[in-house]
Formats: structure tokens, C-alpha cells, sequence
């Protein structure tokens, strides 16, 4: 019997028995996956009532004024409806861009099967590395692959060790085609870091590290996005020439200072670099990766 | 009951899921755990069901009308969670100096009854949008630091983003 009422949806009771993190977990991928790949939306509202039910305890139910709200709704935003420039300026002010309404269209027999079959597996694969969920919870995926399916078909691929990165930059709106997808064998990512200098500058750094024997080789991928000044960053180098590589009219400049080799970017409103020890082949393999290739 | 734009049977309809949904409080439960700034939850879900009566025609073919909401809520949170994100680019292309020499004052300005700046709003603005939008500062710290209400620092925040729009529109 399911712990939450059955209030006619079908059953989820698949999810009674998993743990709270995990749940968490399912709501912030789906939330993050493409829209061929989310959960029914009964299935969140399934999850939603059994961590409601969960959590009632240590969290009393807020108290909301649905009467108020309602109001608030006809007298500031039902209003909008009725002229169509102010409508228009509101939803320019909340970069409001309308996705493919294919959601909401009936959804076929055979593709609801495949989404329930995909949420199950994926909920099987997290209770069997029970010792990582807490890791798992956190945003970590302790098998570093993600699964992925079309209508037809299930596989598991492996997850680039920037992705990570990759994420950190989308809450800023980076492009896709921003971080490296590969990087020489047995780098791993220590630590990721936001900075800025005075009001003009914004930095992301991340670190990735490698051990061989008692050598640790660091390799640091780093963003500056610049205010509207025109500051730019000084690179030091060595007397070697620099390689010049286009690819998809984008400009990639690798340079040698001493030991390490320094590979440099720009892209619209911020400048790419990416410093450590690795050879120009590798050099030119990072930077391919970047746009996809 | 919601009167004026929809007819009354798609009246009846929204009025319904407005209640039912903000009652069993599930879509503000989603929303608290994905809007990055919580000052923006209400707008959210405020404005979902507003896209939703924009929408109306989608809302009343869906086999899942709930189902519909939750779609609409997703996207609408994964809007307002860019908006600072939007600011940030602008900024990078807009900088103060330029910002300076092309705010031009508004309708909107003299109906502002928090504007507490006089001349200084100018800069104080674009000061605000870098808070906002390069120091993801919340709202709520923003606008304890400047002693305005959280609606009258959104307010400022959309309205610095418009009126970046137009220096870079006005580039074009």
C-alpha cells in the first residue's frame, strides 16, 4: 500500500522505499534533463507528496493565503492579458522563451513504457551503489557514466571529467560549446572556484590534478568575463612560437612558457585559457574537443 | 472566478487549477527547491499560471492539465533563474560609462515611488544590476542593504534590464 494517499494517479509506489536523498536527487535530475527525457509529471507530484509526508515533522506545512494570492494574480498579472505590449514587455523581462509544446500532446503507449522503464532504471542504479548515495545527492555521479535513452534504445556513456565545469558555467549562461570534453588520461577535478577583481572582472577557475608516483601535475582550465572595460589578461611565455588553430572561426592560440603550455580563447564576452603540462597534440586534441569535435 | 480575457468555461477551468494547485501546495514545493533566488517563487508561480491563460487553447487540449502547470512551472523557473545570467552578458557589453551617457528617464521613473536616488538612480542602477547579476547577491540582501522593499528592487532590477536592451538595441 503506498504511503501516500492514492489520489487516482497511478502507482509510484516504487518510490515509498527510497531514501529521501535520492528522491531529491531523481527531482533535481529530471529538472536539469532535456524535456524527452523527464519524468511523467505525476511522478513528481507523487515524489513532492511523499517528501511533503516526510518532512511534515521537521518542517510544519508553511502557511499560504491562497485567497491572497488569487487576488494578487487578477490585480498584477491576469491584467497583462489584456494588452498585448505590456504582456509582451513582461515576458521580455523574464527572457520567457517558449519550449516545444510536444509534452503536452498525448504521449504515445510505447514512449510513456519507456519513460517509466528509464525512471526505474534509473532509481535501480542508484540503490545498487548504496555507499554513494549521499555522494549522489550532492551532484557528485560516483560512476562517472550517465544514462541515456531514446525511445528505443538504453545506454550508459561516459560523463567528461569537465562536466562539472560544464554546469557551472550554464548558471551563467556560457554557451554549450565552452569547456573541453577531453583532457589527457587521469586528470580529475579538485576544485572549482568563482573570484572577481574590483567591479570588472569575473573569474571561474577549476583544477584538475593527476598523481604519478609522488608528482601531482595540476592543469587549470580558467574564464574571465570582462565588465566593459577593456582590460585584458597578459599571458606570460617563452621564446617559442606561438600555434594558431581555427576551428568553427574561433581562434585558439597555444603558447609554451617553460614547462607548461598555455592554450588561450576568445569567446564573445569572455576569454578562455587552459594551463598545464601537455603536448601541442594533446593541445590540439583539447581544443577540438571544445567545439565538439 | 477569472472573467475578463477567457471564456467562461475556460474561466471555470483555470479557476479550478489555481485553487486546487496552489492549495495542495505542491507547485510551490517545486518551485522553493528550484528557484535559485527564493524572492522570485511567488512571481514564478504567478506567472506560470498567467502563461498558462495566455496559453489557454494548449491548456484545455492537454490530456494532463496538471501535468500542463508543472511543464509551464519548469520552464518558467528555468527563465527566471537565467535572468541574472542575461544581465551578467549584458553588462559585459554595456559599461558604465556608456550606461551613463545613454540612460535616458522614463515614464516609469516618475512613477516610482521608492526612487530614492534623485540624480544618482543612474548609477545606482547599474550598481544594482552588477549586485544582482555578477555578485549573485540575492534580492532580499540587495534590498535590505538599500533600505527599498524586495518588489521595489525587482522592480529596478527589470527595469535596468530593459533599459540595457535599448543601449544595445539602439547599437544596431
Amino acid at each position: 500500500m503506498s504511503k501516500v494517499e492514492d489520489k487516482g494517479r497511478l502507482d509510484y509506489s516504487k518510490f515509498d522505499n527510497v531514501d529521501t536523498d535520492i528522491l531529491e536527487a531523481l527531482l533535481r535530475a529530471d529538472f536539469d534533463a532535456p524535456e524527452a527525457e523527464q519524468m511523467e509529471p505525476e511522478a513528481i507530484f507523487y515524489i513532492l507528496d511523499l517528501l511533503s509526508e516526510r518532512q511534515k515533522d521537521e518542517e510544519p506545512p508553511e502557511e499560504f493565503d491562497v485567497a491572497a494570492a488569487k487576488a494578487e494574480f487578477y490585480e498584477r498579472y491576469y491584467t497583462l492579458l489584456e494588452d498585448e505590449e505590456k504582456l509582451q514587455a513582461f515576458l521580455d523581462d523574464i527572457g520567457y522563451v517558449e519550449e516545444s509544446k510536444e509534452n503536452v500532446v498525448p504521449i504515445k503507449p510505447w514512449l510513456k513504457r519507456w519513460r517509466r522503464f528509464a525512471s526505474a532504471v534509473a532509481v535501480l542504479l542508484i540503490c545498487l551503489f548504496g555507499g554513494t548515495f549521499t555522494a549522489y545527492a550532492l551532484g557528485y555521479d560516483p560512476i562517472a557514466t550517465i544514462g541515456r535513452w531514446t525511445g528505443d534504445f538504453f545506454w550508459f556513456e561516459d560523463e567528461p571529467v569537465t562536466s562539472e565545469l560544464a554546469d557551472k558555467l550554464a548558471e551563467y549562461g556560457y554557451p554549450e560549446n565552452t569547456v573541453p570534453k577531453w583532457l589527457p588520461a587521469g586528470y580529475t577535478l579538485k576544485s572549482i572556484t568563482e573570484d572577481k577583481y574590483e567591479d570588472y572582472i569575473k573569474y571561474i577557475d577549476a583544477t584538475f590534478v593527476k598523481q604519478t608516483g609522488n608528482k601531482t601535475d595540476a592543469l587549470v582550465i580558467s574564464y574571465t568575463m570582462y565588465l566593459g572595460d577593456n582590460k585584458k589578461a597578459l599571458y606570460e611565455k617563452d621564446d617559442e612560437n606561438v600555434i594558431t588553430y581555427e576551428i568553427k572561426n574561433r581562434v585558439y592560440y597555444v603558447m609554451t612558457n617553460l614547462d607548461n603550455s598555455v592554450i588561450a580563447w576568445q569567446n564573445g564576452n569572455f576569454e578562455g585559457s587552459i594551463t598545464g603540462k601537455f603536448t601541442v597534440e594533446e593541445a590540439e586534441k583539447i581544443i577540438r574537443s571544445i567545439d565538439g569535435e | 472566478m477569472l472573467e475578463r480575457k477567457l471564456k467562461p468555461e475556460e474561466n471555470g477551468i483555470v479557476d479550478k487549477l489555481y485553487w486546487k494547485m496552489q492549495k495542495e501546495g505542491a507547485l510551490r514545493r517545486y518551485a522553493n527547491r528550484f528557484v535559485i533566488d527564493k524572492s522570485f517563487v511567488d512571481d514564478v508561480i504567478q506567472t506560470t499560471f498567467l502563461i498558462a491563460c495566455e496559453k489557454i487553447e494548449a491548456l484545455i487540449v492537454s490530456p494532463n492539465r496538471e501535468g500542463y502547470i508543472m511543464f509551464v512551472l519548469k520552464n518558467t523557473i528555468k527563465n527566471f533563474n537565467r535572468v541574472g545570467n542575461k544581465i551578467a552578458q549584458m553588462l559585459s557589453s554595456v559599461s558604465e560609462q556608456e550606461w551613463l551617457e545613454n540612460y535616458l528617464e522614463s515614464k516609469e521613473d516618475e512613477d516610482d515611488l521608492d526612487l530614492l536616488y534623485g540624480d544618482l538612480v543612474k548609477y545606482k542602477e547599474y550598481e544594482l544590476l552588477k549586485e544582482f547579476a555578477v555578485k549573485r547577491r540575492k534580492i532580499a540582501d540587495i534590498a535590505k542593504d538599500l533600505g527599498i522593499s524586495e518588489n521595489a528592487c525587482k522592480l529596478r532590477i527589470f527595469r535596468g534590464k530593459r533599459k540595457l536592451r535599448e543601449i544595445l538595441e539602439s547599437r544596431k
